[in-house]
């Protein structure tokens, strides 16, 4: 049973859960998937990759960035039956490069596997992705929560 | 008639020809004292038409002296002036000599550094010499670009021979910078990582006055403290929700490059000049001048200078006493100061009822329960957090405080503080009296704009900081991003904002504007705050006591803290110590007071914010992962008739 109080200017409401059960009647505004001003996720919607995506933390911007541009830019691009087959110089390259700053890329990473999209770099993505930690890079990742699920 | 010719007799040496209608009078009135004809013109301008021998000769000293005086004072004046421009002049060619000297004798110790000397003082011997003889041949203002282009012109083909020596042996600090980033905290690098992201091979400068490298602020008062490693002051390390460590730099050093290699560096990056603070900033002309007179010219520059924090002006007038056992804390080395001072202490007051204010209270608080140190918090509103939530939750909120073991004094305003047999006396402005050994002040930030004057720059008076525009611009290549920003937020309004996610959104949105985008601010950053076990929230938006709000709240259960949350969420950097642990399994009793009313515990809900009934500013307390629904329900802007019913898109009963 939900009730209702007002302390002047703030009005208080408790809800039980029976209360909220009843799906909501709030209308929320359809999402522009292409609105220009949203933060994007790692793809584009003109296909292109979004190298300031949070996901994928400091990859592109350290100093192995242009290598791992090369290398990933290969793989999204690649047309093989076995995707980024044809990259694997570049990878090798990014690869030499990471050995070089141990402490940036920590050397437990999968070497067989290019980056994923979700996992976003995994190597140095705890060190660098967590610059924004909370909210920011949730919403840009590619499965991000969607708003108006109701 | 009888006055006006009164006053005219009186006033006849000094009125002249401006009163002819005064004058026609007279005459018409037939007064005539013999001394002026009738048929004298009436534009006689010497001397006074009624004037006699003594008028004439009083008439006549004044205006002489009048003369003399004005002579004296215009001679005067010139002589100075001129006497300045000498100094002026002398001064520039001086400093000319001094800077094209110092750009190469920054780089220590190196072996060209002797030759270039020479050869440089022996290129400004001729110049100076050339200077002097056509100093005497031409006036002086048209010398002064003569003499400065002869001396540039002589200096720039030795800046360049010696970069080029310079080159191979030890390059020097850069004079130049395509991007050039003025400060060195979150703002800042999060726009480095955007420039550098976007613009491949982007030569990336940041200039800090600090001597660290950049760093996150929200664990010096929240994690860091909870942190079982003894060494954690020296470390700067802490536990996030998925149980690794990490530190609070952004980037350990291995990540920049060196200053001096930027200029050479073939595929760019991030260079931190640390320790050097930019004291000028000359917008026409692209540069800016460090406090060892160093000039670095830039392409595109962000202003992200952050803040200083306040203190109270009764402890600044306080003493040195007063002031050595003070910490006005925003830096690392606040956090280990106050770290030491915590275990050395009896008794600490923090003064400051805001976040940081509450949080460092809760952090020390937890201390005090193993070591009997007292905490005590203070500040002038009625309950923690009064300027942000709502009385009645400011109040809860207060209680929770108070559990972690914190005495806190409300509605106090501090009338003076003195340092009393080796105590720090706080004398409240109602006559309360505290005694302690140690202060924190938690009292807000100053916008640092200090380079607003020489930029030539706006600054906005009703929030402080630079004023710029949606797109985080103040001039065609000047941004400016984090606390220092007074920026138009479409949705919103103008504002200001002082947290860590704002830095980290509005410094990667000025590097994607710095790097061409053109995008203004629009995804809305958030922020959060833990205070103990039980109480956590999320926030968004404008989130101000003085609007009206609605709050809508379930009963809280055991597994809706804080704890429960991180371990579920992937968003926060929340971490739990093992006193955490006990402290959780009695969270939520009943209510503290005698009416085991649970009505009015407010564990868990959403709270709106509202301005003319559309929801500007949302809560989540003690719910999480819903950011980006409120989010979305500030974007939209709407009025909505029941909130109730957009409550109900929290899922607020569920975990």
């Amino acid at each position: 049973m939900s009730y209702c109080k007002q302390e002047g200017k703030d009005r208080i409401i408790f809800v039980t859960k029976e209360d909220h059960e009843t799906p909501s009647n709030a209308e929320l505004i359809a999402d522009d998937p292409d609105d220009p001003y949203e933060e994007q996720g790692l793809i584009l919607p003109n296909g292109e990759i979004n190298w300031n995506c949070p996901c994928l933390g400091g990859m592109a911007s350290g100093p192995c960035g242009s290598q791992f541009k090369e290398a990933f830019s290969c793989f999204h691009y690649s047309q093989e039956e076995v995707k980024g087959s044809e990259c694997i110089e570049h990878f090798r390259s990014m690869q030499e490069c990471m050995q070089k700053y141990p402490d940036l890329y920590p050397q437990e990473e999968d070497k067989e596997n290019p980056p994923q999209a979700e996992s976003g770099g995994a190597p140095a993505a705890d060190g660098s992705a967590l610059l924004s930690e909370k909210d920011s890079s949730s919403v840009a990742s590619p499965d991000g929560v969607s708003a108006a699920d109701g | 008639m009888l006055t006006c010719r009164a006053v005219w007799k009186k006033l006849a040496p000094l009125a002249r020809a401006s009163s002819t209608v005064c004058r026609q009078n007279v005459r018409r009135a037939g007064w005539n004292n013999a001394r002026t004809p009738l048929c004298v013109p009436v534009a006689h301008m010497s001397t006074g038409p009624v004037g006699g021998g003594g008028d004439n000769l009083k008439y006549a000293l004044l205006v002489g002296a009048a003369f003399v005086g004005g002579l004296t004072y215009a001679v005067i004046t010139l002589k100075g002036d001129q006497k300045r421009h000498l100094e002026r002049m002398a001064e520039i060619s001086s400093r000319k000599q001094k800077s094209a000297s110092q750009i190469h004798t920054e780089p220590p110790a190196t072996m060209i550094e002797a030759p270039l000397e020479t050869k440089l003082e022996a290129a400004a011997a001729p110049d100076a010499e050339a200077a002097a003889p056509s100093e005497t041949a031409e006036p002086p203002p048209v010398d002064e670009p003569l003499a400065e282009a002869s001396a540039e012109e002589a200096a720039a083909p030795l800046t360049d021979a010696g970069v080029e020596e310079a080159a191979d042996s030890k390059p020097s600090l850069p004079s130049h910078a395509p991007y050039l980033l003025i400060g060195g905290g979150t703002a800042s690098f999060a726009a480095a990582r955007s420039i550098r992201a976007r613009d491949p091979g982007a030569k990336v400068l940041i200039v800090t006055d600090e001597p660290d490298l950049p760093y996150m602020r929200p664990p010096l008062s929240k994690e860091l403290w909870f942190s079982d490693d003894p060494s954690v002051t020296e470390t700067l390390r802490f536990k996030q929700w998925n149980g690794k460590e990490r530190s609070i730099y952004f980037q350990p050093p291995s990540f920049y490059i060196d200053a001096e290699e930027l200029s050479g560096a073939a595929n760019g990056g991030v260079a931190v000049l640390a320790g050097r603070k930019v004291v000028h900033m000359d917008v026409r002309g692209n540069k800016v001048k460090l406090d060892n007179d160093m000039e670095i010219s830039y392409d595109k520059c962000l202003i992200a200078t952050g803040g200083v924090p306040r203190n109270l002006q009764v402890i600044e007038r306080a003493g040195e006493e007063v002031m050595k056992r003070t910490t006005v804390f925003r830096k690392i080395d606040d956090f280990k100061s106050l770290d030491k001072v915590s275990r050395n202490t009896q008794s600490i007051t923090i003064i400051g009822g805001g976040f940081l204010g509450s949080e460092l209270a809760c952090a020390l608080g937890r201390r005090s329960t193993e070591s009997g140190l007292e905490v005590i918090q203070m500040f002038p509103e009625k309950g923690n957090m009064g300027k942000v939530l709502p009385e009645y939750l400011s109040n809860w909120t207060t209680e929770k405080v108070k559990k972690e073991g914190v005495k806190v004094i409300r509605e106090a305003v501090v009338k003076s503080v003195s340092y009393k047999d080796d105590k720090l006396e706080i004398k409240l402005k109602d006559g309360r009296v505290v005694r302690t050994d140690h202060i924190v002040t938690a009292v807000g930030l100053e916008p640092n704009v200090d380079l607003a004057k020489s930029a030539g720059l706006e600054v906005d008076s009703d929030f402080g900081g630079y004023r710029v525009n949606a797109e985080l611009q103040a001039r065609s290549n000047i941004w400016v991003a984090g606390d220092a920003a007074c920026f138009y937020d479409i949705r919103l309004g103008r504002r200001r904002v002082e947290h860590h996610d704002h830095a980290v959104v509005s410094g990667r949105l000025a590097g994607e504007n710095m790097t061409g985008a053109n995008k203004p601010y629009w995804h809305q950053s958030m922020f959060w705050s833990d205070l103990g076990p039980d109480v956590g929230y999320e926030a968004i938006g404008i989130v101000d006591s003085s609007l009206p709000t609605v709050g809508v709240f379930a009963k809280a259960t055991a597994k809706d803290t804080p704890k429960a949350a991180t371990e579920e969420s992937g968003t926060g950097i929340r971490s739990e110590s093992e006193t955490e642990d006990t402290a959780s399994s009695t969270v939520v009793p009943a209510a503290p007071a005698p009416v085991v009313d649970h009505r009015d515990e407010y564990g868990k809900g959403v709270i709106f914010y509202l301005r003319e009934k559309v929801v500007v500013g949302i809560i989540l307390w003690n719910v999480f992962n819903r950011m980006p629904i409120a989010r979305k329900i500030i974007k939209d802007g709407e009025e909505h008739a029941d909130l109730n019913e957009v409550a109900k898109l929290f899922n607020i009963h569920e975990d």
